[in-house]
């Protein structure tokens, strides 16, 4: 036996397997693309579903058989399918949002009241004073010369990337626009 | 092991926008949904129609699919609606008389809905049909035993193993032997 036919042999084996859900799914990638590449392989399938079947004692349609080429055509001129966004968004960005997360909360926590108490430090005074009345004198929604009001928004940073909902509403900008609106609050 | 359980796999990779993964959905169940959507019209080209149809709804509408039924389930009423839709836009009117669709999936379908074959293909059906069963006699006891266990008993590997008390990679190797031999008979009727 050379070794191609050890080779489907074994991906015969493997689709025996598959019919049974007893394939391991890391097995399932390879089988899949030695049967788009071996029509033959792709005919044992079928004719494994026949031979089931027909030992359950179902009718046999041979005309059925027609419908898989039809369909099999139709997909390969078809866009590929697209995922939805809600569920395309949890799937592949899942990790990279916790990171996220993390960072900004990480942020919030150690270094905004580091960077608020230095920015009050004496040495510097001369800057805050340049860039607080600016900010207040505007309108600006920091109001980083209160120090009840940036406790506040670091809690709602904290308890908005905690609770909001996947593919929502996190997000800095999001979260900037949801301090804006309640800051009165 | 379950039908659902055994398409877990393919369906969770045709989600995922695997069209080779659908591809073996399709073989698999192409009979039942053409000879399920025989039950609503007699016309060979609208059968096949509709169930390529069916087949390709089935695809775009994978991502909505949450695996809160088994496929086959879920298949069925995708084909349900499109053979529906398709007498409602001929002019004729559907049905009301549909099978409760986990019963649909219990019962035999293809044994009891009406046949679409032309009498050239049933024959050619029949004669499948017998050269299965020859094939299924003349294999040794052991190999009949576990894939009848498996095929007709539903049963699954480990349950096939405790059954006729052997590892369960005896039990994989008899079912792929059995399936080989029959097929060794099958494959010449089926011109592939």
């Amino acid at each position: 036996m050379n070794q191609a036919q050890h080779l489907t042999d074994k991906q015969r084996f493997l689709l025996s397997n598959l019919q049974d859900g007893a394939l391991d799914g890391a097995e399932l990638p390879q089988l899949l693309d030695a049967v788009a590449e071996d029509a033959d392989l792709r005919c044992t399938w079928e004719r494994y579903q026949l031979i089931g079947q027909l030992i359950r004692g179902e009718s046999y349609a041979p005309l059925a058989r027609q419908v898989s080429p039809q369909v099999h055509l139709e997909l390969a001129i078809a866009p590929v399918l697209p995922l939805p966004l809600r569920i395309r968004a949890v799937a592949m960005h899942t990790q990279l949002r916790f990171a996220i997360a993390a960072s900004v909360v990480g942020v919030a926590v150690f270094v905004a009241p580091a960077w608020l108490e230095h920015s009050a430090s004496p040495d510097h005074v001369e800057i805050a004073q340049e860039f607080v009345p600016a900010e207040a004198a505007s309108g600006g929604r920091w109001h980083l010369d209160q120090p009840h009001l940036a406790n506040k928004l670091d809690r709602f940073l904290v308890t908005h990337q905690e609770t909001a909902p996947i593919g929502e509403t996190k997000g800095m900008l999001r979260y900037a626009t949801f301090v804006r609106d309640d800051l009165d609050r | 092991m379950s039908e659902p359980q055994a398409d877990c796999e393919l369906v969770k990779r045709a989600k995922a926008g695997d069209s080779r993964a659908f591809d073996l959905l399709v073989l698999k169940y192409q009979q039942k949904i053409a000879q399920l959507v025989s039950r609503y019209t007699r016309d060979s080209n609208d059968i096949l129609d509709i169930t390529q149809d069916a087949f390709i709804k089935a695809y775009r509408a994978l991502p909505g699919f949450r695996g809160e039924s088994a496929f086959y389930t879920w298949l069925y009423r995708i084909a349900i609606n499109t053979v529906k839709n398709h007498l409602v836009a001929k002019g004729r009117r559907p049905p009301n008389d549909d099978m409760d669709t986990l019963l649909a999936e219990q019962m035999d379908i293809g044994g009891r809905l009406r046949d679409f074959a032309t009498p050239e293909r049933r024959v050619l059906a029949d004669e499948i049909a017998q050269t299965v069963q020859r094939a299924l006699d003349d294999l040794p006891d052991d190999l009949r035993t576990a894939i009848m266990l498996r095929e007709f008993e539903g049963m699954r590997y480990e349950e096939i193993a405790a059954a006729m008390n052997c590892p369960i990679g005896t039990v994989r190797s008899r079912i792929f032997r059995a399936r080989e031999a029959i097929d060794q008979q099958l494959r010449p009727l089926l011109d592939d």
